[in-house]
């Protein structure tokens, strides 16, 4: 569905180079800090901002030779922009009648209602939680097969984010071989939807796994200087020095459960495992 | 196309208040006008001007709050967006024009000034070629440097064409200049003729800050 190759961006203090790859049928998420990139990914993707290098390919095509027609088949949550907020929702689903040939008006409103939203009042006077539902709804009203949702639940609390991403797990099981390319900085909410995970840091992917090996076969080792000393440290991605000893990050979590049993294994939440990838060593 | 114009015209709608102000004010100095001279040598470009460039505001409204980015995101290509900036900003100057132009014509037919129908017409003639010359001045500065430079940089560029014309007139001496040849073919041609070279004119320039826009589009990152 998509795939980015080594894709370039410089700007003054900060540099983009990211490959990833988004298949038929799944949902794969972009998890990092503030200012990581995956904005700056949307973006090249979408041919907001022109890449410096790479190549990025999006339903078969080359991003930038994409036609109106192609883009029709795109659905779009930016965390930084959205329709002009003098504007109504009955303004909106005009226009967007007007953009798209297969938008569903009726749908759309309907489930404006659903989610009580105001159709008369400008987009102006909506609350936070109100204007992310609406953002998700414009990109989900018109069948697009593709999904580019970029910090869909930024502002939201943990039931408006719930019932988001139930949104988006209905939207999926319309059609199997659509795709959602998502991203958070709250990772709990890709953890459970997404198929696997991609993680961002200063610009440059650090980690890609499916997000059930992830959480099944990642683990976090915490080990006094003398256990660490004599520990087998082959599987050990980063390790990061401790009050207490070593904290130590495997993608073999069974390895070490069967080998030391008396060693303190945990299982990782993404966040702890992004501490690790981003502030722990190499071995 | 289509969506950009429903969501400009949305936009406009929101301001039908200060529309519907313009026009009875036009109506008004209409009335107010006296018989001394035709009423739409001030109410026509006044009205068209004003309707019109409401398409400087809708760029603004477009750029508000990083709209663009999404906006963008959208299905159409950026000459598009340009294109429908131009469009709309004629549509609706020439669609306010009209309006207040059969109004004066009316005004004037129930006072039985028959006479002055052929100068209210070259009025609307010449309007609108200023009006397509301003747009296309306005247009790119807009796109290009956004509302608050975008004004600098147009009245640096005006004042540079005050200056740039009035030094020419200067050297060429107009004062001794013979018009009579220019005059003479302006005669020939009659009010309408000149109003029409007038329009095609600006159409001209039209077209030159239209493809101006497009690669001022084309280039910008959001």
């Amino acid at each position: 569905m998509l795939k980015l190759e080594n894709v370039r961006k410089n700007y003054d203090r900060f540099t983009l180079d990211c490959s990833l790859e988004v298949q038929p049928g799944c949902i794969t998420g972009l998890v990092g800090q503030n200012g990581a990139g995956k904005s700056t990914t949307f973006k090249a993707v979408l041919g907001l901002i022109r890449a410096d290098g790479g190549r990025i390919t999006l339903m078969g095509k080359d991003a930038s030779a994409l036609s109106p027609a192609d883009r029709e088949k795109i659905g779009v949550v930016l965390s930084d922009s959205g329709v002009s907020e003098y504007l109504s929702i009955k303004d909106v689903s005009a226009m967007l009648q007007g953009f798209y040939h297969s938008f569903d008006r009726r749908y759309f409103l309907d489930q404006c209602r659903k989610y009580q939203l105001p159709v008369d009042k400008r987009i102006k006077e909506f609350s936070t939680g109100m204007k992310a539902r609406l953002k998700l709804l414009i990109a989900i009203s018109h069948g697009a097969d593709f999904l580019l949702l970029d910090e869909p639940t930024a502002g939201l609390d943990v039931l408006a984010r719930d019932s988001l991403l139930d949104i988006l797990r209905e939207y999926m099981e319309q059609d199997e071989s659509r795709a959602i390319l998502i991203s958070s900085h709250i990772s709990t909410d890709l953890e459970g939807i997404c198929d696997d995970l991609y993680m961002i840091h200063q610009g440059r992917i650090i980690l890609h796994e499916e997000t059930d090996v992830l959480l099944g076969s990642y683990g976090l080792l915490k080990l006094d200087a003398q256990e660490y000393e004599s520990i087998d440290k082959q599987y050990f991605l980063r390790v990061k020095k401790e009050p207490y000893g070593y904290s130590a990050l495997t993608d073999q979590k069974q390895f070490y459960m069967e080998n030391y049993p008396k060693a303190v294994i945990e299982n990782s939440g993404i966040d702890e495992m992004m501490t690790m990838m981003i502030r722990g060593e190499r071995v | 196309m289509k969506g950009l114009l429903i969501k400009d015209f949305s936009l406009l709608k929101n301001q039908k208040n200060f529309f519907i102000l313009v026009f009875v004010m036009a109506g008004f100095l209409t009335i107010a006008n006296g018989a001394e001279s035709s009423p739409a040598t001030f109410v026509l470009p006044y009205v068209g001007f004003v309707s019109s460039f409401f398409v400087l505001s809708t760029i603004s409204y477009d750029e508000y709050d990083n709209g663009n980015a999404f906006l963008f995101t959208l299905p159409f290509e950026r000459k598009v967006y340009v294109v429908e900036k131009y469009v709309f900003g004629i549509l609706t100057g020439v669609a306010g024009m009209l309006i207040i132009l059969a109004f004066v014509l009316v005004y004037m037919n129930m006072n039985a000034r028959y006479a002055e129908a052929e100068e209210t017409l070259l009025v609307a003639g010449v309007s609108a070629g200023l009006l397509f010359f301003f747009l296309s001045v306005m247009i790119p500065f807009q796109l290009k440097f956004g509302p608050e430079k975008g004004r600098i940089a147009m009245i640096i560029v005006f004042l540079g064409i005050f200056a740039a014309v009035y030094g020419l007139a200067k050297v060429v001496n107009v004062g001794n200049m013979d018009l009579s040849g220019l005059i003479q073919t302006a005669d020939a041609m009659g009010p309408a003729g000149v109003a029409l070279v007038f329009l095609a004119v600006s159409l001209l320039v039209l077209a030159a800050s239209m493809t101006i826009s497009i690669r001022i589009m084309e280039k910008k990152e959001f």
